[in-house]
């Protein structure tokens, strides 16, 4: 076990060095001049500009860059953004909200998503799983925008259950229903994949057994038939928190959120590359540590998965 | 119910069983099963009678489909999808059965009927530990006592079920059992809160014949001393002969024949049942030569007798000193265990002969096979084919060796492409080695068919339409199509109901006869063997342990382990009681 985590914490340093330089390629790559872009429509002075390539070092070779980037990663020393805010706090301040969304998020999902699917999946062909299938395939086909601004225009203006928007420093409360609309696409796929699990694992013969054995329903349906059908809903949901931090930039935008979506957005409008890559790079790293977590659930889950 | 034959059952008592009380434990009367699919209502049983006295083994027999283990699940409840109990009844200890609520179904089952299920694989919960899934059974049925106490009585349970050092076995997780402690372990869960009446589902017949017999002996040891009446459900006669006393044989759903186990064996009455007893493989049986005898003038004057010096026909296949040693990925990186599968093999496959390859899982037997077949290189040793080493063949020499030998795996389901028509998985070797244009294939693939007894009309149709038996014709008639010297058949039959492997062997007979073929018969079943093989190689933990002609096994095995593989076949003790008698 120790050695298989060992091995990929080491998996991180390839991943790490490959996803920053290829992101730091791809917006060094990208056309137009930020610095120029500065002055807006009447333009800086070749001096000033001169100047301000100089200071975040825009006048170096792609690879130099490159390294001075790594250095400031390894050092914690991000550097200044254009308007002379450390890129350390930009972070700071983008984060933790956006964390605590995909988490709310995620929670929604995994609670309601594993319950509605239980149950559907339990009355496979009845009236419930009909409905439950019809709603969820109309939370997928319809984009999350419509249902952010139905949600807030309905239950936040028309019924007053929700404040309509975040804004600043937001509490739990002002974060649910943003948290229901970015959850919603992922609890519909959870629901379904749940439905499945469950219906298949109910045939298993082991189920049959526990059911010979004596057992209630609700202890058949617990220990034999809820566990098994968790495994494949495990690995969804650890690859969706990583997912959901990076997609939760629409729903930011829609409820007024100073999150990662929205601070990602405006730094690659002004083309600032450090910032874009230091963000993006934190988001690269929660993914990998989501997955290893997932791994890690799996074999408490499953004990015939052994890592060595 | 339309009888035309007599059913003896409880009812009247017929002779020779002793041990009888006179309330019947289990009494089914008339019962209906029914299932509902697309096309409408399928009966699974229509109209079964059985009963079954306190402490009594009774046995059900019928190949898949007769409705043995509807029969039997409908008892406890657990008919799987639609099935449903449409008529007729079930009195257990007095009491019906059918209509009970399900909280009464639930305190009646494990306490009072426990259940024994078919595969040791797929019926244990793989993320529990064993000693949980026992403990289970105990606080389901009421077991007062302890934690402690109960884990005792899990260990005691086990170590009962036969299964050595229970305190630490009852901590590991089934995939850390092998198939016969697993099925010990659901022995355990079956009797666990000591029931009446226990149903053994086909049992250990997913198992090497040698454990099979250890389990099976044990568990009639177990419930003789506990007094628990026992309800074989089995395909294998000899089997059911063996266990039971009293034998119910199933046809289509009804009980055709019931009656004491030997009068059913040695007096049928049934056609079915007759069928049945006729093509059950044993030791009696003998090689299969149907088309051999008529042949046989003739072939007098070329083929000498015994003890003459035989005419050398070259052998077609020529294994010598063959291993295989597999490398085991160890705990941690770079560490690795070597463990060879198959150790120093030597045997030789005559044309137009046969060969069996024996052993139980794990012997080594299939990856022989496979080594033969090109499909795994060897470690050491070499595989000669028409005298000319396989190993060293270039690519395009492979292609064309592989014209001429084929295989036909065990599996009938798993080994045709569901999406592919018969008529396509035929074709596909003739198409793959550019034989012949379209006209000449078609007209090739409709031979075949004819060969394999099966109507043209068979080419249009899909996998999933036909029987386990119509799909190993079409295997066979795949294997076929590029007219082989030599066809692999890794337990090419061990999946069947016993009459449609009486045909197929019948089958492959007549094609070897016809066309000269020469097989190497891989299987661990040895009643099978009997018939079919001209001589036996006996592989035990990828060692040769036996290597002789067919009849000389037979009659005079030269090895303890050949001698313990005979004596576990099913029904062997039964004919060896009956040739003393």
């Amino acid at each position: 076990m120790l050695w298989y985590l060992g091995r990929r914490l080491l998996q991180v340093i390839p991943v790490f060095l490959g996803a920053t330089l290829l992101l730091y390629a791809l917006v060094f790559l990208r056309p137009g001049d930020p610095v120029n872009a500065l002055g807006g429509e009447r333009g800086l002075p070749e001096a000033v500009q001169d100047e301000i390539r100089a200071r975040y070092n825009l006048d170096q070779p792609f690879l130099v860059q490159y390294l001075l980037f790594l250095r400031g990663v390894f050092t914690l020393d991000f550097g200044v953004d254009f308007r002379g805010r450390e890129i350390l706090d930009v972070m700071a301040g983008a984060f933790p909200v956006t964390f605590q969304l995909a988490l709310m998020a995620l929670a929604i999902e995994a609670i309601f998503g594993v319950g509605f699917g239980l149950v559907a999946g339990m009355r496979k062909g009845g009236w419930f799983d009909g409905s439950v299938l019809v709603m969820s395939l109309f939370v997928i086909a319809v984009p999350t925008f419509v249902i952010g601004f139905v949600a807030q225009l309905g239950l936040g203006v028309r019924l007053g259950w929700f404040p309509v928007t975040a804004g600043r420093d937001p509490d739990f409360y002002s974060l649910l229903m943003p948290a229901i609309v970015l959850g919603a696409v992922s609890f519909a796929y959870v629901l379904r994949l749940t439905r499945t699990s469950v219906a298949e694992n109910l045939s298993a013969d082991y189920v049959r057994t526990a059911r010979a054995k004596g057992l209630q329903r609700s202890q058949v349906t617990g220990r034999h038939v809820l566990r098994n059908s968790l495994i494949p809903v495990v690995t969804f949901l650890g690859a969706d928190l990583g997912n959901l931090m990076a997609g939760a930039i629409v729903t930011e935008g829609i409820f007024n959120i100073n999150g990662v979506g929205g601070t990602l957005y405006d730094a690659i409008v002004r083309g600032e590359n450090v910032t874009v890559v230091s963000l993006t790079t934190v988001l690269v790293l929660v993914y990998i540590a989501a997955n290893l977590l997932v791994d890690l659930l799996y074999a408490a889950l499953d004990p015939r998965i052994r890592y060595a | 119910m339309t009888t035309q034959f007599p059913v003896t059952d409880g009812s009247e008592v017929p002779a020779g069983e002793t041990r009888r009380l006179d309330q019947p434990l289990l009494e089914i009367r008339d019962l209906q099963v029914s299932f509902t699919t697309a096309v409408g209502v399928v009966q699974a049983v229509r109209g079964a009678n059985l009963t079954v006295y306190p402490g009594q083994a009774v046995a059900i027999v019928g190949e898949s489909g007769s409705g043995k283990s509807t029969l039997a699940h409908a008892v406890i409840d657990l008919l799987p999808g639609t099935g449903k109990i449409a008529g007729g009844s079930i009195v257990f200890d007095g009491r019906e059965l059918v209509g009970l609520a399900r909280t009464e179904i639930e305190d009646l089952r494990g306490r009072d009927i426990g259940l024994v299920p078919q595969d040791p694989m797929s019926n244990l919960n793989p993320v529990w530990r064993i000693g949980a899934q026992i403990e289970e059974a105990l606080k389901a049925n009421g077991f007062q006592g302890s934690r402690a106490e109960r884990r005792e009585r899990v260990a005691g349970l086990l170590a009962e079920a036969g299964l050595p050092d229970a305190q630490r076995r009852a901590r590991q997780y089934p995939h850390e059992f092998s198939g016969g402690m697993r099925q010990r372990s659901l022995i355990a869960i079956g009797l666990a809160a000591r029931p009446k009446l226990l149903i053994a589902d086909e049992p250990p017949s997913a198992l090497d014949v040698t454990v099979q017999r250890q389990i099976l002996d044990h568990l009639e040891v177990l419930t003789q001393e506990l007094g628990t009446a026992v309800l074989f459900i089995t395909h294998d006669l000899g089997l059911a002969a063996e266990r039971a006393e009293h034998l119910a044989v199933m046809f289509k759903g009804r009980v055709v024949e019931s009656g004491p186990a030997r009068q059913i064996l040695s007096d049928p009455q049934h056609p079915y049942t007759k069928r049945l007893v006729a093509s059950a493989p044993s030791l009696a049986s003998r090689r299969i030569q149907v088309a051999h005898e008529q042949g046989e003038e003739s072939d007098e004057l070329l083929a000498p007798h015994a003890g003459e010096e035989p005419v050398r026909e070259p052998d077609v296949v020529a294994v010598r000193n063959l291993t295989k040693v597999f490398q085991i990925r160890g705990a941690r990186p770079g560490a690795s265990t070597d463990f060879t599968a198959v150790d120093d093999v030597t045997f030789e496959l005559k044309r137009g002969s046969t060969l069996a390859l024996v052993g139980e899982s794990g012997s080594g037997k299939s990856t022989a096979a496979n080594m033969v077949l090109g499909l795994l290189d060897p470690t050491s040793g070499t595989v000669e084919f028409d005298g000319v080493d396989v190993a060293t063949l270039s690519t395009k020499e492979l292609f064309a060796f592989r014209r001429r030998i084929q295989p036909v795996f065990q599996n009938p389901y798993g080994s045709l492409d569901p999406q592919f028509s018969i008529y396509r998985s035929i074709e596909e070797p003739l198409r793959l080695h550019k034989v012949g244009g379209a006209r000449q294939r078609e007209a090739r693939v409709r031979e075949l068919l004819d060969m394999v007894s099966l109507p043209q009309s068979t080419m249009r149709r899909f996998p999933n339409e036909l029987s386990g038996g119509q799909r190993q014709r079409i295997a066979i008639a795949r294997a076929l199509a590029l007219k082989p010297d030599v066809v692999v058949l890794d337990e090419a039959v061990s999946a069947l109901d016993v009459l449609v492997q009486a045909q197929i062997l019948e089958l492959l007979g007549d094609l070897q006869d016809e066309l000269g073929l020469s097989y190497l018969f891989i299987t661990h079943d040895l009643a099978v063997v009997r018939q079919i093989a001209d001589s036996v190689v006996v592989m035990q933990t990828g060692k040769v342990v036996e290597h002789a002609s067919t009849d000389e096994v037979f009659d005079h095995p030269r090895e303890q382990y050949t001698r313990d593989l005979l004596a576990a076949i099913p029904g062997a003790r039964l004919e060896g009681a009956e040739l003393a008698g």
